[in-house]
């Protein structure tokens, strides 16, 4: 994706080069010492007030004035980044004093008419459509100070507009964070809306959805590659629950697990070179790990009891998964390196789906009066903490690859969608429109 | 006088003994015209029947093989109609099990015994069991469990001496309810093993 938009940044040798230096250098001066590389934003503090942003509508900057829809469209895109990022709070348009066509440069802003409405933030953004492509700038401006805190342009195609602001938004968050946005990952989920169990991938927005398997039977449990390049999945097309791989740059699907009984639930190890899953070719599921050929590398776990759900740590030491030897479903750790199995959840009887995050936590699902929710805690079980409740089932929590947001599944709303929250359940937004259900999410940078 | 009664003696002796010898005569006589005739006339049944008899059969078989082939036609229409039956009932009859259990429970063996005498009866058919859940717990869970439920059915059927080679299994975990509602009622009846006869 993304090999045909082009992206031309502040900084590259371009007519405006001069412009944006001279900003830079007027911004550079007037900047008090404290305040020079500021972190707006502590995403490690262990709460994050929101800042208050107003975003108008976008200026059409060309004389024609073609496509007066997108001044709409792309502020509401990066307004919605915004919002999902969960640091900022975008604020009603109904309340901006602002008259149409008012200036984009600090000079010509009036301040005072967005801090009184509360704005902290102002982003101020212009576009102008060439052809198939637009080209955009965004400018964001902190209010109490009067001064501008980033510019940025960027040009694509117009039908990947959306493409386009999420690069921008990404870039809003890198300078207010100091660390990548999650705005231009993807998610696969389970869909039924065709009344069979296929596959789709979409934005982590939940738009720009593609169904990407036919198979009119079940499909199940997508997972994505460290590098986004590859799909696994489950699907019935041939008998019974047997494992594929699609590449998505070419398209091609390879049945790469195909044994008798159960060949299902594979995650990916962080190398990308190996697959952990139940196998039951012997009648009993266990855990084993495959190459990208399907040839079985490992027998991870041997054991008589149900063992599902594999997931790796990210320095690929431990596996978390599920097992029933205790009589009920619950979580446990396997250590690669000496074979050490712990226990990680005794509270409950239906402790599942573990999913380890990139910053070592696990987030899981367990059954408790009769409605699943998500739960997180570290490597030893400890430190629990509840991220839903009361909501109906909330179930397959799937972290973002920066381990920030978790993607999950519920039927809060009747059907199942999902939706995205923060890593401490903050924020649950739905992200999924489409018809019938969507589950079971894989979420890839 | 006396010569009289003599006289009277001599001839009621003469016309009792003429009498006598007379109806024996008579008895003879009759005997030997029986001996005479009978042969001829069992002779000629004899041939009468035989001759019938070399005749009936291949007028009667005709008839008792036209009645056999109705029979049978009506018989093997019955008996396809029987197997039939049971065929559908042996697919039909599932066995539930408990929430997250795979333990077979009493009705469940009743069930299985069976379908395992149907499947001594006739060694033509093979059976798939598929293992389900309900729409409760964790996809890859319920895969694995409903493969247990499969197995568990599959074990006991081959601990009724059916052989491991005519029973194959899938799991469908929660994939193929049989009552989509969800509700408790619908729960029960989809945590099942459902069956299907192959030949």
């Amino acid at each position: 994706m993304g090999s045909k938009s082009m992206f031309f940044f502040l900084g590259r040798v371009s007519a405006s080069l001069f412009v944006w230096m001279g900003l830079l250098f007027f911004t550079l001066l007037s900047v008090p010492e404290q305040c020079l590389g500021r972190i707006y934003i502590d995403i490690n503090a262990p709460s994050i007030p929101k800042f208050n942003i107003a975003i108008p509508d976008f200026k059409n900057l060309n004389e024609n004035k073609e496509h007066p829809e997108l001044a709409q469209k792309l502020a509401g895109v990066l307004s919605n980044d915004l919002y999902l990022s969960g640091y900022f709070n975008p604020m009603d348009k109904g309340a901006f004093l602002e008259e149409k066509g008012a200036p984009m440069t600090a000079e010509g802003i009036r301040f005072k008419d967005w801090s009184v409405i509360g704005a902290e933030l102002l982003l101020k953004g212009g576009y102008t459509c060439i052809g198939s492509r637009v080209e955009v700038v965004v400018r964001l401006f902190d209010v109490f100070w009067g001064r501008q805190i980033l510019g940025r342009r960027a040009l694509g195609e117009l039908r990947q507009y959306r493409h386009v602001m999420h690069r921008l938004s990404n870039e809003i968050i890198r300078k207010l964070t100091g660390q990548d946005g999650i705005f231009l990952t993807k998610l696969a989920f389970v869909g039924n809306a065709t009344g069979n169990k296929e596959i789709y991938v979409s934005d982590y927005d939940g738009h720009n959805v593609r169904q990407i398997t036919s198979d009119k039977s079940i499909a199940l449990l997508p997972s994505w590659s460290p590098d986004g390049k590859k799909l696994v999945y489950n699907s019935y097309k041939d008998g019974g629950p047997m494992l594929y791989l699609k590449d998505m740059a070419s398209g091609a699907v390879t049945r790469i697990s195909s044994r008798s009984g159960l060949n299902i639930g594979a995650c990916w190890a962080p190398n990308g070179k190996e697959l952990a899953l139940t196998l039951s070719r012997k009648g009993n599921s266990d855990i084993f790990t495959i190459n990208l050929k399907g040839e079985i590398l490992k027998h991870l776990i041997n054991h008589w009891a149900l063992d599902v759900s594999p997931t790796f740590s990210p320095d690929v030491t431990k596996i978390a998964f599920v097992s029933n030897r205790s009589g009920s479903p619950q979580i446990y750790t396997l250590d690669l390196t000496n074979g050490r199995k712990e226990r990680l959840t005794f509270e409950g009887n239906y402790n599942t789906s573990p999913a380890w995050s990139s910053q070592n936590r696990i987030a899981f699902t367990s059954l408790e009066d009769g409605a699943f929710d998500i739960y997180t805690m570290d490597l030893e079980g400890g430190m629990q903490k509840r991220l839903t409740e009361g909501q109906r089932n909330n179930e397959s929590p799937c972290w973002s690859p920066d381990g920030r947001y978790i993607v999950f599944s519920s039927n809060r709303e009747g059907r199942y969608h999902l939706y995205i929250m923060n890593a401490n359940g903050g924020d649950q937004i739905r992200i999924t429109s489409l018809k019938g259900d969507q589950t079971s999410p894989s979420w890839a940078p | 006088m006396k010569k009289r009664m003599v006289c009277g003696l001599i001839a009621l002796a003469f016309v009792c003994s003429s009498l006598f010898i007379m109806t024996s005569c008579a008895k003879k006589q009759i005997g030997v015209s029986e001996r005479v005739e009978k042969p001829v006339i069992v002779e000629e049944e004899k041939v009468v029947v035989v001759e019938e008899e070399e005749k009936a059969p291949v007028a009667e078989e005709k008839v008792v093989v036209v009645v056999e082939e109705e029979k049978a036609e009506a018989e093997r229409r019955a008996k396809a109609e029987m197997l039939a039956a049971k065929i559908r009932e042996f697919d039909t009859e599932n066995i539930y099990f408990a929430f997250d259990k795979s333990d077979l429970r009493p009705k469940a063996r009743a069930t299985l015994k069976k379908k395992a005498a149907f499947l001594r009866g006739d060694f033509s058919f093979r059976v798939l069991i598929a293992g389900n859940c309900d729409e409760r717990g964790t996809e890859a869970y319920n895969l694995a469990l409903g493969e247990r439920r499969a197995h568990s059915a599959k074990k006991y059927l081959m601990a009724l001496g059916i052989s491991g080679d005519r029973i194959s299994t899938v799991s469908y975990g929660e994939e193929r309810p049989a009552d989509p509602a969800h509700t408790p009622a619908a729960w029960e009846l989809n945590r099942r093993d459902n069956f299907t006869l192959l030949r």
